[in-house]
């Protein structure tokens, strides 16, 4: 396949092809999900020995625990002997997994420590070499639980690149108490990955339409055309409205002050642009991690891959431990009125992706190339307009720089 | 004692369920009590460990629905706008409410019923909705109200793009 005539990255110019095609999606798998960093979990759902979640790295589940040694670890969550999937919960605290087919015996270091009849039927088994497959590249990166399948992959913070400053400034204004609140949504859209994973990356132009009619009902303001797009020309991206994403938004004065003097903080040490572009809006760590973050509630996303016209959502909203409970508990109330499966804005988002794989299945219709042309030539080193510690370049306000950069990356790391 | 006479509810949810399908939002609205709450979750399945170190198998609520009548009412304002994707054109739906059981307590009736809502839009597969219901209701000036709304949707992952429609 000439992947090159699917992904034009100079002209802005992408095939529709990449939304639906078996074998890119196979190859995705293997060169994409197989080689680059993925998020698995939040430290703050792995506080105790035992305690574990469990998610997918691509289509493979995997198991992430902290075991009995206080040692998070992360495991492909499926039995060495026939392969059944061991654990079928989201999250939960134990120290031994077995399973249902035969009753071999895990435990939480992913050793196999049981199983029956071994001496009659096993004589010589090795157990050592028979536990569970483990994720060879594990990383703690301030609370955030990332893993790799491939050994020889550059670090974490290698693998970031020009968006450490900016990821940095999102967790450090946590300063620690960044925590998971009220569980993980969990929902099938019938979409391909990369759709949802672009729109987080860098769309500021479709609120303008898509989400009309949260301005209608005086959900947002009139839409600013002071927006801005980041890329760090590694695949990931940000962008945000001038003077932090959804300002003006109501919000407590709790909130405010712990939110405004974690800026300031940060500010101190990076520069005064970081009062203008916090809270950061859309951010994407490619391949399918992303944050929202506004005024005033921040989630998590990881879109997971099920099919080339299909995702899983995950969905967490995390809170600062520093606001009070009353509060937080206002902020999801707000959350789960805007996004969430039935939330107003996410509502129409799943509508326009799900019509996009409507036209998908045609011979013409997968053949389209389309249009990722938005400011086009327009982009300027970041540093240049926003000061010297500021990194990667700066798209046109509500350009598609980011999505371009999106795919260039897809492209390298497919024919890689 | 206040009596909730279990034909007068289960008429109460039908005509309720008959103006979300006619889509007669405004209506509706007015079956909720001005400090009605209205709670959507879907339930997980979670392995927990006692203090006594005994591992036991239990279930978390993860709410998606959280609402207020303010904001209720902020949600049928937006299917009202020209811009509300999700439900344009209209989707068609049928709810069909069962298993209705009262028991009073006091001057509040709690109601449990099932629905199943099917939700049909153009050129798309028809989406199911299967929730399980726990209602307060109440009477004001001899009519019933609901007070506080709570559906627990069956399946943990939902394998629908969105709920655009009222449960």
């Amino acid at each position: 396949m000439d992947l090159d005539s699917l992904v034009i990255v100079d002209e802005g110019l992408i095939s529709r092809e990449i939304f639906t095609n078996e074998d890119i999606y196979r190859l995705e798998q293997e060169k994409i999900f197989g080689k680059c960093w993925l998020y698995l979990a939040h430290e703050s759902q792995l506080k105790n020995p035992g305690d574990y979640v469990t998610t997918y790295m691509g289509e493979d589940p995997v198991l992430v625990i902290r075991g009995e040694d206080g040692k998070i670890g992360a495991f492909l969550n499926l039995c060495r002997h026939r392969g059944t999937k061991l654990c079928v919960r989201d999250e939960g605290n134990s120290f031994f997994f077995t399973c249902p087919y035969h009753g071999w015996t895990y435990n939480s270091e992913g050793r196999l420590t049981g199983v029956p009849l071994e001496k009659i039927a096993y004589p010589n088994l090795d157990k050592s070499e028979w536990g569970l497959i483990q994720v060879p590249r594990l990383v703690n990166y301030k609370g955030t639980i990332w893993g790799n399948w491939d050994p020889e992959a550059p670090s974490f913070e290698e693998y970031l690149g020009d968006m450490k400053p900016y990821f940095d400034m999102f967790l450090d204004r946590y300063d620690g108490n960044m925590k998971i609140y009220g569980g993980v949504h969990r929902w099938i859209i019938p979409v391909n990955w990369k759709i949802p994973s672009e729109n987080f990356m860098g769309d500021s132009y479709h609120a303008l339409f898509t989400h009309k009619s949260a301005v209608e009902v005086r959900l947002r303001n009139p839409y600013s055309p002071n927006d801005f797009e980041i890329s760090t020309k590694n695949g990931h991206g940000f962008g945000a409205q001038v003077g932090g994403t959804g300002r003006g938004v109501e919000a407590s004065e709790e909130y405010k002050k712990i939110l405004w003097e974690s800026i300031d903080k940060i500010a101190d040490k990076m520069g005064d642009f970081v009062r203008d572009i916090m809270p950061l809006g859309h951010l994407h760590i490619f391949p399918n991690f992303s944050v929202l973050d506004l005024w005033p509630y921040t989630f998590l996303r990881v879109w997971n891959p099920k099919g080339p016209e299909k995702t899983e959502v995950r969905s967490w909203l995390v809170v600062d431990g520093r606001v009070s409970e009353e509060e937080n508990r206002k902020i999801a109330k707000k959350f789960e009125l805007e996004f969430g499966p039935g939330g107003v804005f996410e509502q129409d988002d799943a509508e326009v992706w799900f019509r996009i794989s409507e036209t998908l299945r045609g011979p013409m219709g997968r053949k389209v190339k389309l249009n990722y042309q938005g400011g086009l030539g327009m982009e300027k080193e970041a540093s240049s307009v926003l000061g010297p510690n500021a990194r990667g370049i700066l798209g046109a306000p509500f350009g598609e720089t980011n999505q371009r950069m999106f795919y260039k990356r897809w492209l390298e790391l497919l024919k890689g | 004692m206040e009596q909730f006479p279990r034909q007068e509810i289960e008429d109460f949810l039908y005509r309720e369920a008959r103006l979300l399908d006619e889509r007669n939002f405004d209506k509706w609205l007015e079956m909720f009590t001005d400090d009605a709450e209205y709670i959507v979750v879907s339930t997980k399945f979670q392995d927990t460990v006692s203090s006594e170190g005994v591992a036991t198998h239990g279930k978390r609520e993860i709410i998606i629905f959280d609402d207020t009548k303010a904001s209720l009412t902020l949600r049928v304002q937006r299917l009202k706008t020209k811009y509300a994707w999700a439900e344009d054109p209209p989707s068609n739906t049928v709810r069909v409410v069962s298993n209705v059981l009262v028991e009073p307590v006091s001057n509040v009736a709690l109601v449990f019923s099932d629905v199943v809502i099917y939700k049909a839009r153009e050129e798309a597969d028809i989406d199911v909705i299967i929730a399980t219901r726990k209602d307060e209701i109440v009477r004001k000036k001899e009519e019933l109200k609901i007070r506080r709304r709570e559906a627990r949707l069956i399946p943990p992952v939902l394998n629908i793009r969105n709920i655009s429609v009222f449960i």
